[in-house]
């Protein structure tokens, strides 16, 4: 019976040390009946592998001492709902605290290094957040548990119901065919909306940035042969104001995210602004130019010419590719306003 | 990918099946103790009655009936071992009473049903 108090002990580990004794014991004598029924039926002493094969069959003992703890779940069906909108919440406001970081980093000009590094931070925060609010929730689950907290809340609650005091219905979808905006993705777009504009307005950066983006990290160098063109002061107002609709957009959808017409009407300006800006900016004489006393220019006017040529055909394509998204937007909001229309007629 | 779908569906009546018996697995355990049984008796019991359940659902469900009351044991001396013996409770009985009357009423209900 090596074997069995082996068995017993194992279980023993998993067990609340209140209970461990009385359970063991009584565990004990069940398993013990149990072979000693199979010793009648074969008429002698089990070896070990047929106490072990029973054993086996009763279960690991992780598993089995499992069975005797009451509380399965760390946080129960009752109290999961709550926890879970609460954690969405809490992770949002932390979210927002670090977006609004972010922000006035650019704001204030800081490298692109720190700004991401506070972005990046988020994540960091992620988890200490998600585990705080946890074991606070773990702890009103055991709370609940012990001395039925949450009962005595949801009776009261279910007894003062009244339906009658429910919210007015939301406005259904004003398009047929569409579901309404997530408002994460929104609340994304209108953070990077945000974080270039901060980082349009100031000049400096955006040029080190446009120069970044068309040579690499030699465009960042403090000498350099090359500057932008003079197209970029003729569009530098443009998108100032394109980005100030996007933003618009973004927040009047984030708090109404149903209204998926003046969403569309939106994406309609927005994107027939951008071709218009991809436009001139392909049709530009020079997107970059040599800077003036450039030492060895011929040098630097062949690689200068080839940036051109594939930033044209880049904002052309992109321009194009931009008017389709228009037409699509504008498709899909007359489309919304025939069935709008259909929808009237057949109720008259 | 029909194998897939067997398997889940194996799984999802497993599942299914499981959750059936939960049930009326409480009602045969106080049933079968309207007279004294020991846990591997009790279960030999049920089991000879074509109830089939598992030693690792049966004991600690033993303990859990005890700790809401339907349940009274005590340890006792048979054949030179000490056992601990179940039986009903009075509280026990009057809640096996009103299950038994529950489970009729389903009964009668389903049977309309199906």
């Amino acid at each position: 019976m090596d074997l069995l108090r082996r068995y017993l002990q194992a279980v023993g580990t998993y067990l609340p040390k209140s209970q461990q004794d009385d359970i063991l014991k009584e565990l004990g004598e069940n398993l013990r009946s149990q072979m000693e029924d199979k010793e009648a039926e074969l008429g002698r002493p089990l070896n070990e592998d047929e106490v072990a094969a029973i054993l086996k069959k009763h279960g690991h003992p992780m598993f089995v001492a499992a069975h005797y703890r009451q509380t399965r779940h760390l946080i129960g069906s009752t109290l999961f709902p709550v926890y879970w909108f609460v954690m969405k919440i809490i992770l949002g406001i932390v979210g927002f605290g670090y977006s609004v970081s972010a922000l006035v980093l650019i704001a204030q000009g800081k490298g692109i290094l720190e700004v991401l590094g506070t972005i990046f931070s988020y994540a960091g925060a992620v988890l200490p957040t998600f585990a705080w609010v946890t074991i606070i929730f773990a702890m009103l689950d055991i709370g609940n548990n012990k001395f039925h907290l949450l009962e005595k809340v949801t009776r009261d609650s279910n007894d003062k119901f009244d339906p009658r005091t429910l919210p007015a219905l939301r406005p259904a979808s004003d398009s047929p065919d569409s579901k309404p905006i997530p408002r994460h993705k929104t609340a994304v777009e209108l953070f990077f909306s945000v974080a270039f504009l901060l980082w349009w307005i100031r000049v400096s950066p955006i040029r080190k940035l446009a120069l970044f983006m068309a040579l690499g990290p030699v465009g960042l160098a403090d000498k350099i042969p090359f500057q932008l063109g003079p197209v970029w002061e003729t569009v530098y107002w443009a998108v100032i104001l394109l980005t100030l609709v996007a933003v618009v957009q973004q927040i009047a959808i984030l708090i109404h995210p149903d209204r998926i017409k003046f969403y569309r009407a939106m994406r309609v300006i927005s994107s027939g602004g951008s071709v218009i800006v991809l436009y001139l900016l392909s049709r530009a004489d020079g997107i970059f130019m040599l800077t003036p006393g450039v030492a060895d220019a011929a040098k630097f006017a062949e690689t200068l010419r080839i940036v051109n040529i594939t930033l044209h055909y880049t904002m052309f394509f992109t321009a194009i590719m931009t008017a389709v998204e228009c037409f699509k937007q504008i498709r899909l909001l007359f489309r919304g306003r025939r069935h709008a229309r259909i929808a009237v007629s057949s109720s008259m | 990918m029909v194998v897939l779908a067997k398997l889940m569906n194996s799984d999802l009546f497993e599942n299914l099946r499981l959750e059936l018996r939960r049930g009326s697995l409480i009602i045969a355990v106080l049933a079968q103790l309207r007279e004294e049984h020991y846990g591997y008796a009790l279960r030999k019991a049920l089991a000879d009655h074509g109830m089939e359940i598992e030693e690792s659902t049966l004991y600690p469900l033993l303990r859990r009936l005890e700790s809401q009351g339907l349940l009274e044991s005590e340890w006792r001396e048979e054949d030179k071992r000490n056992k601990r013996f179940y039986r009903l409770s009075k509280d026990g009985k009057d809640i096996l009473k009103q299950l038994l009357e529950e489970w009729q009423s389903m009964n009668s209900s389903l049977k309309r049903i199906v």
